[in-house]
């Protein structure tokens, strides 16, 4: 299988993972600055990001990289069992089996990010 | 950077917080948040935190650490305050750089566990901003250790103006 042929739930699930060592990084630049005890825990994060990324197609990392400049997320929730977190407006019920079964990219109709379904 | 008032009330500070690993500390922290109907799930949220902080610990050289977590078990952000007493509670893992030099973590006086909704990730950064900002000033924070009641802290970490000092 090549990183084009990825299932969207899949590449949704390593996005949410991107995007969370990447805030994990914004966090660490508050708290620890240029502290040498977290320098190598910071390189494995940066480490990580990068592999990730590397097992994305470009475009679904250019339509990430889209939405972060404003510093918000560019995955966010499904809240309510069909609400977009974002922009709080509800995907059609009909389009979310797909998007789960990833058939159908997980994209908010209205303001354009990637949703992540919780399984649990 | 964000004012504080709003996240923190007089039940989610604590004195004399003890607790002999991670999880018997967080979970003395967790408690007044689930009181508060902050956190709907404690155990699922405690392991998000514990998550997080395997990833990165929050322990900072000064003996004060910001457990935090993005978790659906948060349904609206709030912090909760743990002081312990003197020599504070040894709390998450310790460092190693890059050329292998470990740097044990110093044990922790001052926690700030910070709930934040799983809908709301980045919602947190200006607090820690905050906190930050706080923590920085020796002299404010021997000030703040000083407070006698829980009202008292809760009340000078709210009155914090991060725009003015």
């Amino acid at each position: 299988m090549t990183k084009e042929d990825i299932n969207y739930h899949e590449a949704i699930r390593l996005l949410y993972k991107i995007q969370e060592y990447e805030l994990t990084l914004a966090e660490a630049e508050i708290m620890h600055q240029e502290s040498p005890r977290a320098a190598s825990k910071i390189a494995q994060l940066k480490e990580h990001i990068t592999d990730l990324k590397a097992d994305l197609p470009t475009e679904i990392i250019n339509r990430y990289e889209r939405f972060k400049p404003d510093n918000l997320p560019a995955v966010v929730d499904m809240i309510h069992g069909n609400k977009c977190s974002s922009c709080h407006v509800s995907l059609p019920v009909g389009d979310l089996p797909r998007m789960i079964a990833g058939k159908m990219a997980p994209i908010c109709h209205t303001c354009g990010k990637y949703v992540y379904v919780w399984e649990d | 950077m964000m004012k504080l008032k709003n996240f923190i009330q007089t039940n989610q500070v604590k004195f004399n917080l003890t607790g002999e690993n991670e999880e018997e500390i967080l979970s003395q922290l967790i408690e007044p948040l689930e009181k508060n109907k902050v956190v709907n799930n404690p155990n699922k949220f405690m392991q998000d935190v514990l998550d997080r902080e395997k990833q990165l610990t929050t322990v900072l050289a000064n003996g004060i650490a910001f457990p935090h977590a993005r978790s659906t078990a948060v349904t609206r952000m709030a912090i909760s305050v743990g002081i312990a007493d003197d020599p504070g509670l040894m709390f998450g893992s310790d460092f190693v750089n890059a050329s292998g030099i470990i740097y044990q973590n110093a044990p922790v006086k001052i926690f700030f566990l910070i709930a934040v909704p799983s809908f709301a990730p980045t919602a947190h950064l200006p607090i820690l901003q905050t906190l930050a900002k706080f923590i920085k000033d020796e002299e404010r924070m021997a000030k703040f250790l000083k407070q006698r009641t829980p009202g008292l802290a809760a009340r000078m970490l709210g009155a914090y103006n991060p725009h003015k000092s």
